[in-house]
């Protein structure tokens, strides 16, 4: 008996008869709920890698400016600490930017789940940042934990607060490097603001040192505010 | 992974280790069920894992109830025609051979699955799996010659 003539016995002889409810099932076949743990986890590859090397760069700077003594390490982190935020800003526009707002529109997850996603992982980043280095800044060169937080953070918020504004108006939606753009204006003031006489109101330190934790506390109202508004009409933006 | 006729295959599987088209599908369908369960989706996950669990839970339906023999079924669709007189010859070499002669047959002829998605299924390392087709193939082609 020829092979081919033996597979086609065999085949006819497992001739199972139809199943009935084959469509019906493959119909109604859902995948499996995801948690909300498990959509985080699910997100974290798609985050740009310029993401997750800003942040991992700068918290190695500020651990290697601390162990060797380098005085204005909190300046220069807190000069860097905007850029962080640009990329934040810029990954709750990147779907747009890749033409896959559509595409995550209709897929399992919605396109305002997955951008709050995104922005739930990089905010936990940039809170573990603080976490590290404010602490570590503070100890090593000398300064009250919550003030290093609060100079740090407040160049960080700036930026997210006014990045967040623009991306939601027709010239940050059209133009990809407005945050960025922020960023670096928020970097300047707040190296302007550093340099200036320590009699002066805006001094940098002397401003965070009376007024920086009720700044830092608007200005993460005003983000969270903005963050809300972002994700509830990203798909209208999209 | 192609769901219908992943489907097909596993419900083809199944019926001829319970011998009962409804006690199949159901089986058929909780192994999906199951799958989705522990792994989520189908993208990523082959279909050995599939007949893993489907071939577990016939052992749970064999041991719960003797399945009936399916030559009834076979015989009298040959009587209204369905079936040729020498698939009936194959069907009865094949009942001759072992469950798990006719087991590999099934999966590596008519589902026409790889070696190493019958391994994973069956439990078995490749070596052995290559020996075990080879013997249940010339069993079988004994069988027929007999039958002949």
């Amino acid at each position: 008996m020829k092979k081919n003539e033996f597979n086609n016995l065999i085949n006819e002889a497992f001739a199972a008869p139809e199943p009935e409810h084959k469509e019906e099932f493959i119909r109604n076949l859902r995948p499996r709920e995801i948690g909300t743990i498990g959509m985080l986890w699910g997100q974290m590859p798609y985050i740009s890698p310029v993401a997750w090397i800003i942040s991992v760069a700068i918290t190695v700077l500020a651990i290697a400016g601390s162990i060797l003594g380098i005085k204005d390490t909190e300046l220069y982190i807190a000069l860097a600490m905007p850029f962080t935020a640009a990329v934040s800003v810029i990954e709750t526009q990147r779907s747009k930017r890749f033409g896959m707002s559509e595409l995550e529109m209709a897929t399992r997850f919605s396109l305002r789940s997955v951008v709050f996603a995104r922005m739930t992982i990089l905010g936990f980043v940039s809170a573990l940042m603080l976490l590290i280095i404010a602490p570590v800044i503070a100890i090593s060169l000398g300064g009250e934990i919550i003030v290093t937080a609060v100079r740090i953070l407040i160049p960080y918020l700036i930026t997210m607060v006014i990045g967040l504004r623009i991306e939601r108006s027709t010239i940050g939606r059209n133009n990809g490097i407005a945050s960025l753009v922020i960023a670096g204006v928020s970097a300047t003031f707040v190296a302007w603001s550093y340099q200036l006489e320590e009699n002066i109101f805006l001094q940098y330190e002397v401003f965070t040192g009376s007024y920086g934790i009720v700044t830092a506390a608007v200005l993460l109202a005003l983000m969270f505010a903005e963050q809300w508004k972002i994700v509830n009409n990203v798909e209208a933006f999209a | 992974m192609d769901l219908e006729k992943t489907y097909d295959k596993i419900y083809r599987y199944v019926y001829f280790r319970v011998g009962d088209r409804m006690i199949a599908e159901d089986i058929t369908q909780e192994s999906f069920l199951r799958f989705i369960g522990k792994y989520g989706n189908f993208h990523d996950y082959e279909i050995k894992y599939l007949y893993t669990i489907a071939r577990n839970l016939c052992i749970d339906e064999y041991r719960r109830i003797k399945p009936e023999p399916i030559t009834e079924e076979i015989e009298d669709k040959a009587g209204m025609g369905g079936i040729s007189e020498e698939c009936i010859m194959v069907r009865q070499a094949l009942d001759k051979l072992s469950e798990e002669d006719r087991e590999i047959i099934l999966l590596k002829h008519v589902n026409g699955e790889n070696i190493a998605t019958i391994s994973k299924a069956l439990g078995i390392s490749r070596f052995a799996l290559y020996r075990k087709i080879k013997n249940a193939e010339d069993r079988l082609r004994n069988e027929l010659e007999v039958e002949e």
